[in-house]
């Protein structure tokens, strides 16, 4: 073999390869399709399960306090719950693979599994913290409320104002890193789709 | 709705008897593991085999099996936390990192397995679309069917189809030894 024509004889060296054959019997194609099916269903049912506990845990705050801001609060949470639920089950899901998207060009596949990524992520403010906030408020205020109007809370206000105010800064500070986090993500994601983007066009 | 679910048995076996070998030697560029890669080329022949319930034959059957093949690749790299966290790199970082070349010789079989191992070593390493584009070159396509399975433009195809060479070219020449980097 010369050296000049390496990567031609590269190519042949390839494709004269005998991997061990693989075939599969469409009966045992169908039982997997099957199988990937019950797989998706499970999935979907965990999604489920912890809207679910959220509705469990603040539905008993619901029952157990009888300050209205409490309720109220506790009620919008649930409700915020099960909207970001439905959200991720709409939008955020590994999708089904539905057979057409399969035979998309390998860009077009990639692109589109980045954009729905960076859909999710960009937009976070909006369909997942933003939901929450005012049920959380609410609920705060009325915890907050509730231990002013304990007797004796006269003695401690200093403690309980400190002690909320510490609720409240975690609360803010977790949604604010759990934003910018998702901002960063979005903005690498947005890089890639670029790149991508630009593979599409002519050189320049 | 038989005939229907026949016909669609039938073109993936067609699929499967032209192409066979070339998707398993893509499994084998992607997964090192045996037992991993049957698990790959499970996931590619389910894939392509669901594929054909909506064939609308506005590309060639080569170009959708490749096509479906390279995503349901790409798909597995992106759930596999194993392969995911492998610094992948691009054809132009391979390039710049210049060679130590190895001697191709492919008349001796142990030469040949070398070369071969090799070969996976420096695909393992390429980004998902670098790795699309390697593997088409070596099972043979052109330029412009290289550009219908990724959907990259001609003009970039013709580069990294020029980079893909001279790695090559560069790689597997006589002197010694690669990829030990």
């Amino acid at each position: 073999m010369t050296n000049d024509n390496s990567p031609d004889e590269l190519r042949n060296l390839w494709q004269s390869q005998q991997p061990e054959s693989f075939t599969m019997p469409v009966e045992e194609l169908r039982k997997a399709a099957n199988k990937f099916a019950r797989k998706i269903f499970w999935r979907n049912i965990r999604e489920y399960v912890a809207a679910v506990i959220v509705t469990i845990w603040y539905g008993y705050y619901i029952y157990k306090f009888d300050s209205t801001l409490v309720r109220i609060g506790s009620g919008l949470v649930v409700a915020a719950a099960i909207w970001i639920s439905w959200r991720i089950y709409k939008k955020g899901r590994p999708r089904k693979m539905p057979e057409e998207i399969d035979a998309q060009s390998c860009i077009d596949f990639r692109r589109s599994e980045l954009k729905r990524q960076y859909d999710l992520l960009s937009t976070i403010w909006t369909w997942y913290l933003l939901p929450f906030t005012p049920g959380l408020i609410l609920f705060l205020i009325g915890l907050l409320r509730i231990a002013l109007a304990r007797a004796g809370a006269r003695m401690h206000y200093h403690e309980i104002a400190t002690d909320y105010c510490v609720a409240f800064a975690v609360c803010a500070g977790t949604f604010i890193v759990l934003g910018m986090v998702n901002h960063w993500a979005a903005k690498k994601l947005k890089r890639q789709i670029d790149q991508l983007d630009a593979l599409k066009l002519p050189p320049s | 709705m038989a005939s229907a679910e026949n016909l669609q048995d039938e073109m993936y076996r067609d699929a499967v008897s032209a192409h066979g070998p070339a998707l398993d030697r893509l499994a084998r560029a992607y997964e090192a593991d045996s037992e991993d890669r049957r698990d790959l080329l499970q996931e590619i022949h389910l894939a392509l085999w669901r594929s054909f319930r909506t064939f609308n034959a506005r590309c060639s059957i080569r170009t959708w099996v490749y096509r479906v093949a390279h995503n349901a690749a790409a798909s597995h790299v992106e759930r596999s936390s194993r392969l995911k966290s492998k610094r992948l790199v691009s054809l132009e970082e391979v390039e710049e990192q210049g060679s130590i070349a190895t001697k191709v010789d492919t008349g001796d079989s142990v030469e040949r397995i070398q070369i071969l191992e090799q070969l996976f070593a420096l695909i393992q390493r390429l980004n998902p679309l670098d790795r699309q584009v390697i593997l088409l070159y070596l099972e043979g396509l052109d330029a412009a069917a290289i550009g219908e399975v990724t959907g990259i433009s001609s003009g970039y195809t013709a580069t990294k189809i020029h980079r893909i060479k001279a790695i090559l070219t560069d790689r597997f020449r006589e002197g010694g030894n690669d990829d030990k980097r």
